[in-house]
This record gives C-alpha cells, sequence and structure tokens, in this order.
C-alpha cells in the first residue's frame, strides 16, 4: 500500500492511510476528551500534510486553522523526557506541550513535570517561558518558584442555606473528612446561610470526588449539606 | 522600479535620512563584510534617483553599504534603483525591507510606522495595507512612539524592555510619564512575574494618584480570586457546556461572562 521514498528515506502514505489519520484528526482535535495522545494527533496531521500536500489543505480539509494544526506538531520538538508526559496523556492541553516546547530543553522536564503534579497551569506555563526570556541565568526551579510564589491566591466559594435542623459544626466535619481539613480555608454561618471557602487543592480533591461519583462540584456540596454523602 | 543590477562608485550614494534604520548601523559590521567577502554581496541595495545622475540616495541596505566603505574599502556596490520616490514612498519602502529582517530595532520601526501613520491622516488601515503589518502591531508602534519617554525608547533600542513592558508602565503611571520612568526602572530591579506585571497595571489604573512605590508595593501583593460554585438546572449546564465548545472557553470562564453581562445589562454593576 506504501512505499518508501527513495530521496529522503520517509514513507509516502496510501490513501486509506490518509483518509484514516484525517478522521482521526477530526475525531481528536475538536474536543477536550480526546481518544489519542497528542503525540499521535501530531503523527497523524503528518499523514495528512503528506497526503494532501500541504498544512494549509489539511486545514480545509479538517476545518481546523493552520495556526492550530502547528501547534499540535510542535509537540513533536518536546524533548524526549518532556514528551513522555504527553505520551502517557498526562499532558493533554496542546496549549500547554506546545509552550512547553518553546522552553530550552533542559527546562523542559521540570516545568512539565509541575504540569503533570497539577501544580501549573496555562497561565503559568506562560509566565513561566517569559520570566526565563527576562532570567535566562536563574534556575529553572527559582523561575518556578518565583512565578508560582507570584501568582494570585485562588479561592472558591460555596454558599448555601442552612437547613434548620442540621448544626454548623456537623456540615464543617462532614466536609473535612471528605475533602481533608488542609483543603478547607473557612466554614462560616450568617443569617441562615452558609459560606464554605476552599482553597485551590480542596476544589481540585471536591472535583475529583464528584468526578467518580458522577456528579457536579456542586451537586456533591448540596448531598454533603443534606447528609447524603458523608 | 528598474530591477537592473548596477556597479556603482560609493561616493555617489548618500545615506538617505529616509531610511527607517538608525540605529546602530554599524553593528556587527566585520561579521556582514567578512560574508561579503566570501560569498559576495547577495542582495543589491536600492538607491533612489536617476542613474547616471548621481548623487543616489540610499535607502536600503545601509550596514551592506557601511561594509563596502567601511570594512572591504571597496570602491562600487551593487545597486538597483527604485525609481523617483517622495518621501512617504521611500519610508514604505525601506520599512517593508528592513521590517522582514529580524534585527530592525523595535525603536526604529516605531518611529517610521509613526512617520507614515501621521502622514496618512492617522488611518491606521492605510499604513496596514502599505506595509503588510497587522492593526494591532501598527496600534503598539504609534502608541510607544508617541507616548514612550526618551529613557524608554533608549532601553527599547538596547532590548533591556520590551515594548509590552513598556505599555504597561505606561498604562500604570495613567499618563505621567516620570512615573512611567520610574515604574519600569523598579520593575526591571525587582525582577517582576507576568503575573506582578498585570498587577502593576490594574492597581495603577484603578488609583491614579498612587505613587510608583505604592503601586509597586502594591503589584507585589497576590490577589484573592474568588471563584463561587452555583448550583445550575440540567438545562444550563447543558447549554453552558455547548457554549464552552463553541467558543473555545472553560465553562468557568463562559458563566463568569454570563453572570457579568447579566449583572450589567439590569444596572447591578456598572459597565
Amino acid at each position: 500500500m506504501h512505499k518508501k521514498n527513495g530521496r529522503s528515506g520517509k514513507r509516502d502514505y496510501s490513501q486509506s492511510e490518509v483518509e484514516d489519520a484525517l478522521a482521526g484528526l477530526i475525531a481528536s482535535t475538536k474536543r477536550i476528551h480526546r481518544k489519542l495522545n497528542l503525540l499521535q494527533i501530531a503523527k497523524k496531521i503528518e499523514i495528512a500534510r503528506k497526503g494532501l500536500g500541504n498544512l494549509k489543505n489539511v486545514s480545509e480539509a479538517i476545518g481546523l486553522s493552520t495556526e492550530m494544526l502547528r501547534q499540535f506538531t510542535r509537540v513533536t520538538k518536546l524533548a524526549p523526557k518532556a514528551r513522555r508526559f504527553v505520551a502517557k496523556g498526562v499532558i493533554q492541553r496542546v496549549d500547554i506541550a506546545d509552550r512547553i516546547s518553546r522552553l530550552p530543553a533542559a527546562d523542559q522536564f521540570p516545568v512539565a513535570q509541575a504540569v503533570a503534579r497539577g501544580d501549573l497551569n496555562t497561565d503559568d506555563v506562560r509566565a513561566i517561558i517569559t520570566f526565563r526570556k527576562d532570567q535566562p541565568k536563574l534556575p529553572i526551579s527559582e523561575v518556578i518558584s518565583r512565578v508560582t510564589s507570584s501568582r494570585n491566591i485562588r479561592e472558591y466559594v460555596v454558599q448555601f442555606l442552612l437547613p434548620t435542623e442540621e448544626q454548623m459544626k456537623n456540615i464543617k466535619d462532614r466536609f473535612s473528612k471528605l475533602i481533608g481539613q488542609g483543603g478547607i480555608r473557612s466554614v462560616n454561618a450568617e443569617k441562615g446561610v452558609g459560606t464554605l471557602l476552599l482553597n485551590k487543592d480542596g476544589k481540585n480533591r471536591l472535583e475529583l470526588i464528584a468526578k467518580r461519583k458522577g456528579l457536579t462540584k456542586r451537586a456533591l456540596v448540596e448531598k454533603v449539606i443534606s447528609g447524603e454523602v458523608k | 522600479m528598474n530591477d537592473e543590477i548596477h556597479e556603482i562608485p560609493l561616493d555617489e550614494i548618500i545615506v538617505s535620512d529616509w531610511n527607517v534604520r538608525r540605529s546602530e548601523p554599524d553593528k556587527d559590521l566585520e561579521e556582514l563584510a567578512a560574508s561579503i567577502a566570501k560569498h559576495g554581496l547577495l542582495q543589491p541595495v536600492v538607491l533612489m534617483g536617476e542613474h547616471g545622475n548621481p548623487p543616489y540616495w540610499l535607502i536600503v541596505g545601509q550596514r551592506r553599504f557601511l561594509a563596502h566603505r567601511d570594512v572591504l574599502r571597496r570602491k562600487k556596490i551593487r545597486a538597483i534603483f527604485a525609481g523617483k520616490l517622495n518621501r512617504i514612498q521611500a519610508s514604505i519602502r525601506s520599512l517593508v525591507e528592513n521590517m522582514t529582517r529580524t534585527d530592525l530595532n523595535y525603536a526604529d520601526a516605531a518611529k517610521a510606522i509613526t512617520y507614515l501613520y501621521r502622514q496618512m491622516d492617522r488611518d491606521e488601515r492605510k499604513v496596514k495595507a502599505e506595509t503588510g503589518l497587522s492593526l494591532q502591531r501598527i496600534r503598539q508602534y504609534v502608541d510607544i512612539e508617541e507616548r514612550a519617554s526618551p529613557k524608554m525608547k533608549g532601553k527599547l533600542r538596547s532590548k533591556k524592555v520590551t515594548p509590552i513592558d513598556v505599555q504597561r508602565v505606561l498604562r500604570a503611571a495613567s499618563g505621567d510619564i516620570d512615573k512611567a520612568d520610574r515604574l519600569l526602572e523598579k520593575m526591571e530591579r525587582q525582577k517582576f512575574t507576568t503575573y506582578q506585571k498585570k498587577r502593576m497595571v490594574e492597581y495603577g489604573e484603578e488609583h491614579p494618584h498612587a505613587n510608583d512605590d505604592k503601586i509597586i508595593e502594591e503589584a507585589q501583593r497576590p490577589v484573592v480570586e474568588r471563584t463561587i460554585l452555583v448550583k445550575l438546572s440540567d438545562k444550563a449546564r447543558a447549554g453552558l457546556e455547548k457554549a464552552a465548545q463553541k467558543l473555545a472557553m472553560s465553562p468557568d470562564e463562559v458563566a463568569a461572562q454570563a453572570v457579568e453581562d447579566w449583572l450589567s445589562r439590569k444596572g447591578f454593576i456598572s459597565a
């Protein structure tokens, strides 16, 4: 079905391989939850590009901008150790992978590792790239630390009507048991309205448990308040 | 424009004031001369005037000209003629040629683009049509050329600061140019991250009478951002997810925008 290209030594692809690649791209580039990891998508883009001649044709065939396609292909430029996080699907966001690929090779792994741990988001990675350009001599750990310690503090607020028969202390205990005391900044009640303040860890923990139970975060909170989830 | 290449004596050429490259024309001249000596002059310089009727004005290729004259000590240079151009046309030609190269200084580009902008009735679309630059980029160049202090332009020339940072301090200083200069210096000294720079702008714009020390102090203080978890019906949640997919935004961003729009329309917050 396919033959070797004599001059470059690289493969040419058959019509069906190109069509498969295009179908895979349509299925995987337009949704957040993808079946393929970013490296597999980059490979399919390469097959489609060869089959259709250039990225513009691929862009027209699947309805995705050439800039977006380039962003996917830049994932292959990641240093090998950082690429592993993408291959394993730990880093799934193309904008993050693309940004990491723009860092010096030696910086990529520590940043990818911090992203994989959930310590850095897209804005943080962007800030790290800018700060790194300004401060090329600082160790990367220092760059990461300076950026993360300078970001705004995120808090997550849940307000709810206090059930008349329920004591605030019981609600607080149930939340502490569920997401851990470390994730809760405060729990207060005033004029029949309870306010639960979570930090980022608390919010992440709440999100994870809600996902496991097939609930939204807010629905999980309601169930904790009512005592249905303990 | 005539593409015919001529060998022109260097002493018949004058570097035109209309050449957009003003900063460090002799930077790395030795390297350029070595390259010309080895490979020849690959790209002829561009002259204004009528061939056979010197002197001619050089509008593109100042460094190549200087390498020939001052380092290689040559007598002639390969050149093409751009024909008769007025100052605007010459500036456009010089700018476009130089903008395609990465080493044109930001401050020089800003000066040239602002000149065109002023000559073209302050119409950025006309500048875009002539130069091919995006409107956003043209606005940035003009903004910096018209508002930045000489000190800031100097730092841009020496690449000590970025254009975005200059715009940031100008915004944070609310039009006070001395305050903007001091903010830029302090921002550099403190090695601000993007987050701190953003807070500096936010605080400066919200508090136009705050002095530079106060703005810098507040910029270093993290702000608490609160996200409120609200209960939504299944219908609203499905709509939110659909909007997030379509607009390529996170559901949180869509929800925040929707709430803000509603509150603004109902008069609960000022627009």
